[in-house]
Parts: C-alpha cells; structure tokens; sequence
C-alpha cells in the first residue's frame, strides 16, 4: 500500500466514522437514551460511593478484630509460659519431698496436670486466634476487587460523560425517579436518628 | 520465651513487610511473630521498601507485587540490581496468580511465591525453605 492510497483509506474511514456517528446520535435521540444516559451519569458517583464505603467499613471491621488479636495473643503466650514455669515447680517439689506427705502429694500432683493442662489450654486459644486472624485476609482480597471496580466505574463515568457533550441537546430536563429502597446510605448521605427524630417531630409525630 | 510450634532461630533477623494494605502488613508480621521472628519494619509500597532497604540492615523482605508507585516486582529487581542487596533473600506473596506472573517473578529472581489467600503453614514451609536454602539456619 502507498502513502496516497492510505491517505484516501483513512479519509474514507474519517467520512464514515462521522456517518456512523450521526446514525447513533439520532438513534439515541429517537430511543431516548440520551435521558438514560445522564441518568447513568448522575447514579455512577453514587455507586462509586457506596463502593469505597463497603471498602472502608470492611478494612475497619478486619483492623478491629486484628487489634483484639494483638491483645490476646501475648496473653496465651503469658499464659502458657506461666502455667508451664508453675507446672515445672510443682514437679520438682514433689522430687524433692519423695512422696513423704502423702495427701499433699495427692493435690500436688492434681496441680501439676492442671499447669500442664492450661499450658496446652494456651497454646490451643493462641492456634485459634491465628486461624481468626487468617480469615481477616479477605479485606485484603476485597479491597483489590473493589479498587478495580471502583477504577472501572470511574474510567465508564469518563466515557459516557464525553458521549453525553457530543450528543447531548443543550439543555436536556432529566426527571429522575426518586428510588426509596435505596439500600444503606453512606455515612455524609445518611440521616443519623437524630435527624429522623426531629423530622418526624417536625412532622407532627 | 520459645514461640509455639517452631524450632529455628529466626530471632536474629530483621524482616521489612511490604503491602499496601495494612491489614496484609499486619496479617504477615503476626504470622512471622509466630514462627519466630522477632524484628520487622512495614512499607506500603515499593519505593518506601527501597528507602527503608538502603538506609538500615534487612535480612529477608515479604512483598506483595501490585502495588501503587513502585511494584513489588520491580522492588526486586531494583534489589537484585543493587551490589549490596543483591543476595537479600525476597519472597513474594501476591494475588497474581497466572503463569506468566510466576516466570516473571522467577526470572526477576524471587526467593520464593506464596498465591494469597494463602495459610500460615504455607508461609512458614516458604520461609523454613528460602532461609534452608540460602544456609542461614
């Protein structure tokens, strides 16, 4: 292919594109899309709200079970190294005496399997809190698939607002249905019970 | 005090954690508490990592590889490019879990490549092996 032809092609492929334009242009107009299309525009930044607050609330929940962890965990440690330190006394105190006081060998040796038992006790709760905190991975893993999300929406809200310039009629009137099954707010949109509370105050109830 | 469940000295070692969310951070300094370790430092991206490797004593860093500002992966390779941090042990712990990641991860010269979600035995196997491996145990 030459410089000319290619030239001529892209001229045509201009011509056309420019064509194919003004069909979806009127068909948008004809099929009221145009109004659909604003209407998508004004509800993205609201998903993308909504989004980045489920982001939030879920790496609070993880950072507070994380903290009670980090308070739990040296206690099991404590706890087990003082109940086998306990266990290790009992034992070498019974060696000492050779069984001389018989009923007080007795309670001593329950004393010595309750120490070994509490340090096993310990050590199982600290296992435990190892396997809460694993699960606490899944912030991790959603907060990523959100971020992606949340890039995606914004990257379409980009899109669809630069179709709307070019397509849109200058001054388009959008009613927009007042949706009352909303889902949960994020907290600036949210009335706090307050706010509920002295409207319907204000509302004579 | 001896940790649960381990019989290797990792208490020597300083391990810098890199992940840019904190609840990772957390979540793999816990679990190198457990099997031992005892000194960490955290960066939440590549570039902080590097700061941090080139300005104090590291013995093994854990990354994560996305990453804003400076990958994980290109943490390594700007460590296996550096003369004298070039033999730091690294292992990487990501959610890029496809084929071509893994070559790439190889090729860069990663210690070790743990998929997340991942468990706590998984990590330790990983890390017993890389420090086995490179003789500093």
């Amino acid at each position: 292919m030459n410089a000319t032809a290619s030239a001529i092609n892209a001229d045509q492929a201009f011509k056309e594109l420019g064509q194919i334009t003004r069909t979806l242009h009127e068909a948008m107009s004809e099929l009221g899309l145009t109004q659909g299309l604003v209407e998508i525009t004004h509800e993205i930044p609201d998903a993308r709200d909504r989004l980045s607050h489920v982001g939030q609330m879920t790496e609070q929940a993880a950072t507070r079970v994380l903290d009670l962890i980090d308070v739990a965990q040296p206690a099991c440690h404590r706890f087990k190294t003082g109940s086998q330190a306990m266990a290790a006394d009992i034992e070498a105190m019974r060696k000492r005496a050779q069984g001389r006081a018989d009923e007080a060998d007795d309670v001593m040796a329950a004393a010595q399997m309750f120490s070994t038992e509490a340090a096993s006790f310990a050590d199982a709760q600290n296992a435990v809190l190892s396997d809460i905190m694993m699960t606490q991975d899944f912030q991790d893993l959603s907060g990523q698939v959100i971020k992606k999300v949340i890039s995606i929406i914004s990257h379409t809200e980009q899109q669809l607002l630069s179709l709307l310039m070019h397509s849109a009629p200058e001054h388009l009137v959008v009613e927009r249905p007042k949706a009352l099954l909303a889902g949960p707010q994020v907290p600036a949109k949210a009335l706090q019970q307050d706010d509920v509370d002295s409207m319907l105050a204000s509302l004579g109830f | 005090m001896q940790p649960i469940g381990t019989f290797m000295d990792f208490a020597k070692y300083s391990v810098l954690v890199v992940d840019d969310f904190a609840t990772m951070r957390r979540i793999v300094s816990n679990l190198l508490r457990e099997a031992g370790f005892e000194h960490f430092s955290e960066a939440e991206d590549g570039a902080e990592a590097l700061r941090k490797l080139e300005s104090s004593s590291f013995q093994f860093v854990v990354s994560d590889w996305n990453m804003p500002k400076m990958t994980g992966l290109e943490l390594l390779k700007s460590v296996r490019n550096s003369t004298h941090l070039k033999h730091l042990p690294f292992l990487l712990i990501t959610a890029e879990a496809r084929k071509e990641n893994i070559i790439e991860a190889a090729q860069a010269g990663a210690d070790g490549y743990i998929v997340k979600p991942f468990t706590a035995a998984t990590l330790k196997d990983k890390v017993e092996a890389i420090f086995k491996r490179k003789g500093l145990l």
